[in-house]
């Protein structure tokens, strides 16, 4: 069987300003010392599911791509970036050397959907979005827009929910807690879902990010 | 079958009761009749993708306001 989990191998000419990033960005976990916790508090054992993978994460600065790309490092990772953050054509360039996939809020983006849903269910990659669609610096929950639930429908896979926050002070280790992955054929049997299906799935997100959340309080007592 | 009706018969999977498709006629328009959001129409555009075999892009978009126009843009491939 072909290795279905895409783990980053040294070379790979097709991908390499993702990895010359990768590279640059090596030291970054020593930066961050990321925890990394699953949602009984305990150090994360689990790894990302074979395959295409929606990770979903709160969004509370700029640098959250980052201690994502942290958290799952061992896995070449595309992201889904806001139109703002690629105005400047030579940025919009390097991020998408590297694995952005830009999206426009403003529009109805379809071929930005359609491109992430390709990175999952063609390329098998990982996909990380943050699917509040926006910065929310407190930390607090805001409504989860149905995009997630759309790409991760329409790719058929598995959608891994993250909490985390900046801490307090510097110093102090960065904590990250990953939920256990949304299978959204557990919670809709049909093959083509309805609107109202992915509705549900959205809240699924939402409280499963939620439960990530209260365990980050409970062990950061944040 | 004519190809609204196989619209209609896709609105009908895709958003159940929440759209009364005897209702929807080349000039329903998407928001305004049907009450959509930007989700729906996205989620609308990839199965009418799968549905008839064709690829919008952002454009499109910028012209798909009504049934009608979703016929034209199949007719046209």
């Amino acid at each position: 069987m072909k290795q279905a989990n895409k783990k980053a191998r040294l070379f790979d000419f097709k991908r390499l300003p993702m990895d010359l990033a990768r590279l640059v960005c090596f030291p970054l976990p020593l930066l961050y010392r990321t925890k990394r916790l699953d949602l009984d508090g305990n150090p994360c054992k689990q790894t990302l599911p074979a395959g295409g993978v929606l990770v979903v994460a709160n969004h509370t600065n700029m640098a959250d791509p980052f201690l994502i790309g942290t958290c799952f490092w061992k896995r070449r990772m595309y992201f889904l970036a806001a139109e703002t953050v690629m105005k400047n054509p030579v940025v919009a360039f390097l991020l998408k050397g590297v694995g952005c996939i830009r999206i426009d809020r403003n529009i109805f983006d379809v071929e930005a959907m359609k491109r992430s849903i390709a990175v999952l269910k063609k390329e098998k990659r990982v996909l990380a979005m943050f699917p509040q669609g926006h910065i929310q610096a407190d930390g607090e929950m805001d409504k989860v827009k149905g995009g997630a639930a759309l790409i991760a429908m329409q790719a058929g896979v598995p959608i891994v929910p993250v909490y985390t926050k900046k801490p307090a002070h510097f110093w102090k280790r960065q904590v990250a807690v990953i939920g256990e992955p949304i299978v959204c054929a557990d919670y809709c049997a049909k093959k083509i879902p309805s609107a109202a299906d992915m509705e549900r799935i959205s809240q699924v997100i939402l409280e499963k990010m939620e439960a990530c959340k209260a365990c980050f309080e409970q062990v950061t007592k944040e | 079958m004519q190809t609204i009706d196989k619209l209609r018969e896709m609105f009908v999977r895709i958003f159940e009761e929440d759209i009364d498709v005897e209702k929807v006629s080349e000039d329903t328009r998407f928001i305004e009749d049907l009450g959509m959001t930007s989700i729906s129409m996205l989620y609308m555009a990839l199965a009418i993708e799968e549905e008839f075999g064709i690829a919008f892009n952002n454009d499109d978009f910028t012209t798909l306001r009504s049934v009608g126009d979703v016929l034209a843009r199949i007719e046209k491939g």
